[in-house]
């Protein structure tokens, strides 16, 4: 694993902990370089595209750069410049952006093919299984199972913590599906445009740290896990509000710990953007 | 029983010509018989390939008793007293003492461990801690039956005893501590650990440093910790680092091209550390980093100037000239392309010079030359996958430059 030598942010604003909305929150960005891994996009106030990126040196809270300033301190790759390209002319209509915004420029940039093969096959692919739910109970439970191997303490309470905060999102969509699921026919087909936004926007970031998890080999795992408590989403104030998301306010207290190493390498984030594609 | 020496040669060359594949089946083969004295000399031609491929080593009794003590253990012939080690022949008579001293223990212990592997920490981690501070306790003054036997001299028996005490004694959290993980225990769980130790007197930490530095990601910060909580640790902390360095190597011997790429980051990442070791009172250590750093840059250099063809140049040859290659071989071009670049970033950190930017710079070239003409899309070889081997090799900022370079060019044109 590469030595980390983080990009001082400082001079950048920080970001809020506590977004309102979740347009302000940003949508999350499945970029392949490895500082800009889990980074999240939103549109500024002139329609710039603006980066919410964790503290690279590890310690908590978001700092909120211009992408210009983003490409000189954090390294994008190729694709990544092509991710920004393809979100450019959705940026210039004067709407929120949104995941499947995301998912749609992903998809277009994936599909050029400068994040790789797999990602391009899964760019062309017509066939999708969205399964973002699945995969993040399989990541909560997975992280409980692994937290019984962890030989420190302060590593298993983080463990548990981020497998705490991964098990509410997923409770919190099967909510989500199962209030839209009673409503009669009328009211299901007025709000299920809505539904289908909230569903998006309690999964954003949790599928990329789900599939991150998987891809990480046994010996890098501690390093992942003291970054994702960085690396996860903070709930917007909005969705603590929708049916079944009260829980998502519960974020169990564990500082993350300043890397020493990357704990992700391109190769991982582009087997994540790959798979990313397929069940976003 | 001792073999016949021809035979054990014959043995010896032909793990030496086994294939990985071969090499782990030939180990796990081996693991299984019940007498391991002539396994033993076999496997030790391959251990260098044997420590890059990691089997999955069966986690027997004894090998669980002297977990802790892995690093310090020797070949009889290499131990000499006054160093800090001990040498593999005691391990058969102390375990054997405990199993006499401690019977249902070690029964239920071997019970619980039955056909599990080495790599199942948590059970090593779980069984150890109620092995090794058992085994602490059932020491025997004397050498236990066995001892002579084994050809170990009684006169040294009060040195071996002594390193296994301290390892056994504190076998928990020295397990604990070499199991965080790739950056390597916090500060905040190094402390505690460390003041339990200490309090043991300067003998116990000169050892459990010893046995803990080899798995250590920043040696010389763990040294300092050390150092840091009580002054009259700083001494035996010392040694122990001295100890370390005078025998730390960068364990590149028997690597292929990927497992170099990893060591060589891992050495690069730990001589870093090791720098912050090197005082004014210390200036042998600066000796020891500087000869350190040329001998490992030099095996990165004659690894990719061996490779290169064999891996990039080659391959990448035959890859431009197919009219559809298959995903997976571009995909094992892009692996061995960051394999050999890995290489070069850790030769360059290393010791600096331009030596790998020298050998990566034809490459460099051609695939410039490549992406400019190559088809966006199609079957065959893409600008976007020359652009992606430039990106590994070159860096993004040359790869993004030459594609809006071509970019405006195509929009001109």
């Amino acid at each position: 694993m590469e030595l980390l030598d983080p990009p001082s942010l400082d001079a950048f604003a920080a970001a809020s902990g506590k977004p309102v909305r979740c347009a302000e929150r940003g949508v999350v960005a499945p970029f392949t370089a490895p500082l800009l891994f889990a980074a999240r996009l939103r549109l500024g106030s002139g329609q710039e595209i603006e980066v919410l990126v964790p503290n690279p040196a590890g310690r908590e809270g978001w700092f909120v750069l211009p992408w210009a300033a983003a490409r000189e301190a954090l390294q994008p790759s190729l694709a990544d410049h092509a991710l920004i390209e393809a979100l450019k002319p959705l940026a210039t209509d004067g709407t929120e952006l949104q995941p499947a915004q995301m998912r749609q420029a992903a998809r277009q940039a994936a599909g050029t093919g400068l994040a790789g093969r797999a990602a391009r096959r899964a760019a062309c692919s017509s066939c999708s299984s969205p399964s973002g739910a699945e995969l993040i109970g399989e990541f909560a439970d997975a992280v409980n199972a692994w937290l019984l191997t962890c030989a420190m303490d302060d590593d298993r309470r983080r463990a548990a913590a981020l497998a705490t905060r991964a098990a509410d999102v997923a409770a919190s969509i099967t909510v989500l599906k199962a209030d839209n699921a009673q409503r009669d026919q009328a009211q299901r087909d007025q709000t299920q445009r809505d539904q289908a936004l909230r569903l998006a926007w309690v999964m954003d970031g949790w599928v990329l740290l789900a599939l991150l998890w998987r891809f990480t080999p046994d010996e890098s795992r501690v390093a992942v896990l003291r970054r994702s408590m960085a690396l996860a989403p903070p709930p917007a104030e909005e969705m603590l509000r929708w049916p079944g998301c009260s829980g998502l306010g519960r974020m169990p207290q564990s500082p993350p710990l300043a890397p020493q190493t990357r704990f992700v390498t391109p190769a991982i984030c582009e087997a994540v953007l790959a798979e990313w594609l397929v069940n976003a | 029983m001792n073999p016949d020496p021809r035979i054990l040669r014959e043995l010896q060359h032909a793990a030496r010509q086994a294939t990985n594949n071969q090499l782990l089946r030939l180990a796990n083969t081996l693991d299984g018989l019940p007498q391991r004295g002539v396994a033993e000399e076999v496997l030790d031609a391959v251990r260098p390939r044997l420590r890059h491929l990691r089997p999955a080593r069966p986690l027997n009794f004894p090998r669980l008793l002297f977990l802790p003590l892995d690093p310090l253990l020797v070949e009889p012939s290499e131990w000499r007293p006054g160093q800090g080690r001990v040498p593999r022949s005691a391990i058969l008579p102390l375990a054997e003492h405990l199993r006499m001293a401690e019977p249902a223990l070690v029964t239920a212990v071997e019970a619980r461990i039955a056909g599990a592997k080495l790599t199942d920490v948590v059970l090593a981690a779980e069984q150890g801690t109620l092995l090794w501070p058992a085994a602490f306790e059932a020491l025997p003054r004397n050498p236990p039956t066995g001892w002579e036997a084994a050809g170990l001299p009684s006169q040294y028996y009060t040195e071996v005893v002594k390193i296994c005490a301290a390892l056994w004694r504190h076998g928990p959290v020295l397990w604990r501590l070499r199991m965080a993980g790739g950056d390597g225990p916090p500060e905040a769980s190094l402390r505690p650990a460390f003041r339990v130790i200490a309090a043991e007197g300067a003998e116990a930490v000169e050892l459990c440093l010893g046995a803990l530095l080899p798995f250590a990601a920043q040696p010389a910060r763990m040294v300092a910790v050390m150092a840091g909580l009580n002054q009259a640790m700083a001494p035996p902390a010392e040694r122990a680092l001295d100890r370390y360095l005078s025998g730390v190597t960068p364990e590149l011997e028997g690597a292929d091209l990927e497992a170099m790429a990893d060591a060589a980051a891992r050495f690069a990442r730990t001589l870093q550390d090791l720098d912050s070791a090197v005082t004014r009172d210390k200036p042998k250590r600066a000796q020891q980093l500087q000869a350190l750093r040329i001998s490992t840059a030099q095996c990165c250099k004659e690894m990719l100037e061996q490779e290169m063809v064999r891996r990039l140049t080659g391959p990448l040859a035959a890859l431009a000239a197919a009219p559809a290659p298959p995903d997976a071989v571009v995909e094992a071009l892009e692996h061995a392309a960051m394999a050999l670049r890995g290489i070069g970033n850790s030769m360059r950190r290393l010791h600096a010079s331009g030596a790998a930017e020298k050998l990566f710079a034809p490459v460099i070239a051609h695939l410039t030359a490549l992406a400019v003409r190559l088809p966006e899309a199609g079957e065959g070889f893409l600008r976007a996958d020359a652009l992606r081997l430039l990106e590994i090799l070159a860096g993004t900022q040359v790869a993004a430059r030459l594609h809006e370079g071509i970019i405006r060019s195509n929009r001109i044109n």
